[in-house]
């Protein structure tokens, strides 16, 4: 074993996470080598200073009644999933206000505008069948097919939701509402960046060094 | 009837407002169109290796905190990257794979 | 202390129960072996209560929990004031996930997991990229790193002298390290997590965990080259 090797396995060796194989390997070495043995050394001195950093502080009962208040007020948002939560209950003033104004300006609109319920992106006959009469197992496809049921059938889904949720579904319904800006997170967070990358052969102008990763 | 399919289409945005201008929501509070959402995502999310949905936690988790206009732009920025067409999406892939190694 | 006794008691890997959305057999499976592990382990017991419903448990995990947490944030964070609003977020990501706690699972490598996660993210924000020393010694503060809690090992005044040279040194180069390196230092070192807990706190390998922490050591070893 080199000293160089040796000396990237020494953290590892001080935290006692080294394999047995590599262990005896490195014991190998330091029997030898003095400079690596004050190295080792110098290692344990350095890591156990960090291990005598304060891992704890004292928490303010301030913080904790924050907290606690904090966490109860979640707890009832979230509410039991038995429960119904009027849409207006859970809406903050300015949105109920928001809310009312656009009735006020709907109900003078629609004097003046005919307005189209939505219908269905595929109403055409016998697209059910075109799929191979395969409907997800919730819907049967009934003799004769109504407009919503087959807007319904044509729809790309895996199924409705069941009534009772699982829990790790109710717990974060967020989470999988925006399952995919989760997944494109940092292409959307420097979207404009990446958008104005050249692709040239040449590097294009930058404005400073490269972003060196952290750690 | 028509008033009242029409007021729901107007009220529906106010009810589905994005988490960060309303605070995270429970299940109840979202919409059928959003629980089917949710529900589909979930299945999908079930099926990835538990290490994806580790890395999609912390993002949520990271996400959660993020101020309500920094959810905005990046909510904008992503009905921006679903408008690209093939060939632009296609661009914009390479793109970021240019931008990372640049990065490091 | 919570670096004693930790190192090497490493669980065994978080086992991912791949159940079909309502499969019965398995959830009871997953119930009879939870149930178990929360006899065994009190930590389970409170995250089965906490997943019950049972909201007297809020102030047992913060009390349990929050020193170590706020520690962790005031190390990485610009003022006590974040630090202690992400001391909150981190309970409310605790309470609002917890049915993704799994008793397979050390709680405290859960808890830390979704920490770390919360304070790398707080550095992420181009806000945050301002260089702050934030052990320095805040106006009338005597400790910088906050009232510490009594020390059983607390060395004599003449050894202290050296020490504490050695140990604002030491607050110092650890500041300076790279986010990700300080956190994997401190992690293992401070808060005793085992490296693949490190790992699993920090989504990322115990092989990259290792080179965290060889290059955060070697970092460490020059600026205290003096001192060795």
């Amino acid at each position: 074993m080199r000293c160089g090797q040796a000396q990237r396995l020494m953290t590892s060796a001080v935290d006692d996470e080294l394999g047995p194989r590599r262990r005896r390997a490195l014991d190998h070495h330091l029997a030898a080598c003095d400079a690596c043995r004050r190295e080792i050394a110098a290692t344990g001195t350095v890591l156990d200073a960090v291990a005598r950093l304060p891992a704890e502080v004292l928490v303010s009962a301030r913080l904790e009644q924050a907290t606690l208040r904090r966490l109860r007020i979640t707890a009832s948002e979230g509410g039991s999933r038995h429960e119904r939560v009027p849409w207006w209950r859970s809406a903050s003033l300015p949105a109920l206000a928001l809310a009312a104004a656009a009735v006020l300006a709907l109900a003078v609109g629609l004097r003046q505008f005919d307005v189209m319920s939505p219908g269905p992106a595929n109403l055409a006959p016998g697209s059910a069948a075109k799929r191979g009469g395969q409907a997800p197992p919730q819907h049967r496809v009934p003799s004769e097919a109504t407009p919503a049921r087959v807007a319904r059938q044509a729809r790309p889904t895996v199924g409705e939701p069941p009534r009772e949720p699982p829990a790790e579904l109710a717990s974060a319904p967020d989470l999988f509402m925006d399952l995919p800006i989760l997944r494109h997170m940092e292409k959307l967070e420097h979207f404009d960046a990446i958008r104005t990358t050249t692709l040239d052969e040449e590097p294009g102008p930058s404005d400073g060094q490269q972003e060196r990763s952290n750690g | 009837m028509r008033r009242r399919a029409a007021l729901l289409l107007l009220l529906l945005p106010l009810v589905a407002t994005p988490a960060g201008a309303q605070g995270w929501r429970a299940w109840d509070q979202l919409s059928p169109e959003e629980q089917r959402r949710a529900w589909d995502n979930f299945q999908r999310y079930q099926q990835l290796p538990e290490q994806r949905q580790r890395m999609i936690e912390r993002r949520y988790q990271q996400f959660q905190t993020l101020p309500p206009q920094e959810q905005k732009r990046l909510r904008q920025n992503y009905e921006a990257y679903r408008g690209l067409d093939p060939g632009a999406r296609r661009e914009f892939t390479e793109k970021y794979r240019r931008w990372k190694s640049d990065r490091h | 202390m919570a670096s004693a006794g930790v190192r090497g008691n490493v669980r065994g890997k978080v086992m991912q129960m791949r159940t079909a959305p309502g499969d019965p057999a398995l959830a009871a499976a997953a119930r009879a072996d939870a149930a178990a592990r929360a006899a065994a382990d009190p930590d389970v017991a409170l995250m089965l209560r906490l997943q019950a419903g049972d909201e007297s448990v809020f102030q047992e995990l913060f009390r349990k929990f929050a020193p170590r947490v706020l520690q962790l944030a005031r190390r990485f964070v610009g003022s006590d004031a974040q630090a202690e609003e992400l001391t909150q977020d981190v309970f409310v990501q605790i309470f609002r996930f917890r049915n993704r706690y799994k008793p397979q699972s050390r709680l405290t490598t859960w808890v830390f997991t979704i920490a770390t996660n919360l304070c790398l993210n707080e550095l992420r924000r181009p806000e945050r990229h301002l260089r702050v020393d934030l052990w320095e010694r805040r106006d009338g503060e005597d400790h910088p790193e906050g009232p510490p809690l009594p020390d059983p090992a607390a060395v004599t005044p003449e050894e202290g002298a050296a020490t504490r040279e050695l140990a604002d040194q030491l607050r110092e180069a650890v500041a300076a390290l790279p986010p990700k390196q300080r956190m994997a230092l401190l992690l293992s070192r401070v808060d005793g997590l085992a490296y693949r807990d490190v790992g699993e706190a920090m989504g990322c390998s115990e092989g990259a965990v290792k080179a965290l922490l060889f290059r955060a050591t070697q970092t460490l070893k020059q600026s205290l080259r003096d001192f060795l």
